[in-house]
């Protein structure tokens, strides 16, 4: 006679470990634990702070879903920097080429008569966006070196001159400074 | 794709490096507080080895760089199958009972950390005090293959540079490794800390909380506007704000068990906060002074040395920058101008005055973190007469002196930026201290008794 094998029931996941903590995933207690959870955050969120707040973080994730496609670098630096970028790179890119050329840099104080977030003007953030090129300010003694230099005309727009000669260094000195 | 593997071999030298150093101190806790704690102190070891780069003059590059990690490695996991067998035991998964709020917590903590990690990896370098100093740094560093670059020694720049770019140098190498990696901002070493802040800060509310609280409270410090902010926005305060933490965390620890393993950690950690602001000497002063206090009364002889070694390492990391590398090795002096009126008691409670009318309660800024602190407290003292975790209220109480101590002796760092974000500091230490009061771990045993009931 064959003895018929009882076949072993698969045990069920132990609803306790040894500790006493529940293992379940999903149980009534702590459904409600979550809901309740939800209902906490919402309610912080309704103070003003934390809303307008979240209100700007969910506009980080809108700005995210446009940026994920311009991931060009030169397109970040512009966004974020504006005109402390682009006017360096362009003087930097214009100079370069002129290996002569000595960059006058206009003070802050003129430039913020335009721009009042103008930062590019300041000697350190010049040398980060625009590198090595030759530059002196209206103040150093061997300013009078200078050949090329940025003003800003009539409508308000930032344009490059070259030193036609020694008058017109020496006006355009004195307007900068 | 080349900096993608360039990036994942630098943080992996990193962790290893951390994870030597941890092991050297046989102190591998948990799984989340273990990798934590190895990234964020294997960054800051990292950075020791770029400086002994520079004043060995080997050139800042990415191959002598790595090179100089896998000495280091090499040294720090010689016995490599104990080493091994302790990485092994760090995957090994222990009791995990995942439960459905689990799903919330995570879900909103992603969200939030997602977005500071994807500004932090798309914008530029922003804040002016990075671009005109601690970026503008690492990007010469990187070019001329010299931390001395031409940056100091520009005849253009000569007498304009100002503080910035002797600012203390965490952020600046940081910025130096990861801009060798190929990034084009550097930057991303940020998101690191900050998941790590939060991996380990959970981890250690777990300790004591319901994940429920645990996860309220990450919230809630994910949640101070101006914190988060600085997730994303590459200055000195944020790094600080972890490696002060931390010192505080383990100093608490220490206090609670009488290690002297992690009286050093918590000492080191704050060498590396240090090593991130200068003048965070002078808490580490004040916290060595507290050390001293609540030693001194069962023995004066320990009590003494325990507070000199402590106020010891972080003065090895600030002498190293600030005397040594900026006095000595370039041989300048940035212009640091003291109050004249520094003993006036009159202007010192001026500078409280106006710390708490700008800062304290200031909810744009730190949303009601404070607020809420405050209230958990009083609230705590009132309803359970619970004095634990003293020590913490103690740290933040020297913080809010040294606030003012440092507002008032030194005119250039202002109420408005300079304490404003030094303000960080205390928000690590605020949640972990309402992770031990009374008033939540007996809120949490109550939930933890109903849940399982």
């Amino acid at each position: 006679m064959s003895k018929k094998r009882k076949k072993k029931k698969p045990s069920r996941p132990q609803a306790k470990d040894s500790s006493g903590k529940s293992n379940a995933f999903f149980t009534v207690k702590s459904l409600m634990l979550t809901v309740l959870f939800i209902l906490l955050l919402r309610v912080i969120i309704l103070l003003p702070v934390y809303e307008s707040w979240l209100k700007r973080i969910h506009n980080y994730y809108r700005e995210f879903r446009q940026q994920r496609h311009a991931l060009d670098i030169e397109t970040r630096m512009t966004q974020r920097h504006g005109i402390n970028y682009l006017i360096p790179k362009f003087l930097k890119e214009y100079l370069e080429e002129r290996p002569d050329a000595v960059f006058l840099l206009p003070s802050q104080k003129y430039l913020k008569q335009y721009y009042p977030n103008s930062l590019w003007a300041e000697p350190k953030a010049f040398y980060y966006f625009a590198g090595k090129i030759r530059t002196v300010e209206y103040d150093d003694a061997d300013v009078r070196t200078a050949t090329h230099s940025l003003i800003v005309d009539e409508d308000r727009r930032p344009r490059l001159i070259f030193f036609q000669n020694d008058e017109e260094r020496e006006r355009i000195i004195a307007l900068l400074e | 794709m080349k900096t993608i593997l360039l990036l994942i071999l630098i943080v992996l030298c990193q962790f290893l490096i951390g994870f030597g150093f941890l092991r050297k101190f046989k102190f591998l806790p948990g799984t989340l507080q273990t990798l934590s704690l190895s990234m964020l102190f294997g960054l800051a070891l990292s950075t020791v080895i770029l400086f002994v780069m520079e004043i060995l003059f080997i050139p800042i590059s990415l191959l002598f760089y790595i090179i100089l990690n896998f000495a280091v490695i090499i040294a720090l996991h010689f016995r490599l199958k104990e080493s091994l067998a302790d990485l092994k035991a760090l995957w090994t998964v222990r009791t995990i009972r995942p439960k459905i709020y689990h799903l919330v917590i995570l879900g909103a903590v992603l969200y939030l950390a997602f977005i500071s990690i994807w500004r932090c990896y798309y914008t530029p370098i922003t804040p002016r005090d990075t671009v005109i100093g601690m970026d503008l740094v690492a990007k010469y560093a990187v070019e001329e293959q010299r931390i001395a670059s031409s940056v100091f020694s520009q005849d253009f720049l000569r007498g304009k540079l100002s503080n910035q770019p002797f600012y203390a140098p965490f952020t600046a190498f940081m910025q130096i490794i990861y801009r060798m990696s190929g990034l084009a901002f550097g930057k991303i070493w940020l998101s690191i800390v900050f998941v790590c802040l939060l991996l380990f800060l959970y981890a250690r509310l777990r300790e004591t909380l319901h994940p429920l609280l645990a996860g309220l409270f990450l919230l809630l410090l994910m949640a101070i506007p101006e914190f988060y902010a600085y997730t994303f926005m590459v200055l000195t305060d944020f790094s600080n704000a972890v490696f002060f933490g931390i010192s505080a965390i383990f100093f608490y620890d220490y206090m609670k068990t009488q290690s002297t393993k992690m009286l050093i950690l918590s000492a080191i950690s704050m060498g590396f906060a240090c090593w991130c602001r200068s003048e965070t000497l002078v808490f580490a002063v004040l916290s060595s002074l507290l050390l001293f206090v609540l030693e001194s009364k069962k023995d004066l002889k320990k009590a003494l040395i325990r507070s000199a070694v402590f106020i010891a390492i972080p003065l090895v990391f600030f002498l190293m920058w600030n005397v040594f590398y900026i006095g000595v090795y370039l041989e300048s002096a940035p212009h640091n101008q003291l109050n004249p009126e520094l003993l006036s008691a009159a202007g010192f409670f001026q500078v409280i005055k106006q710390i708490n009318r700008i800062l304290v309660f200031n909810t744009d800024l730190y949303g009601y973190a404070i607020v809420f602190f405050i209230g958990c407290t009083v609230l705590n003292l009132i309803l359970f007469r619970d004095f634990n975790g003293f020590e913490m209220l103690a740290w933040i109480l020297l913080l809010y002196i040294g606030f003012a101590i440092i507002a008032h002796a030194f005119p250039a760092a202002s109420i408005h930026n300079t304490i404003k974000r030094s303000f960080f500091k205390c928000f690590p230490i605020l949640f972990f201290y309402l992770g031990q009061i009374k008033l939540f771990t007996s809120l949490s045993g109550r939930l933890e008794r109903w849940e399982n009931a």
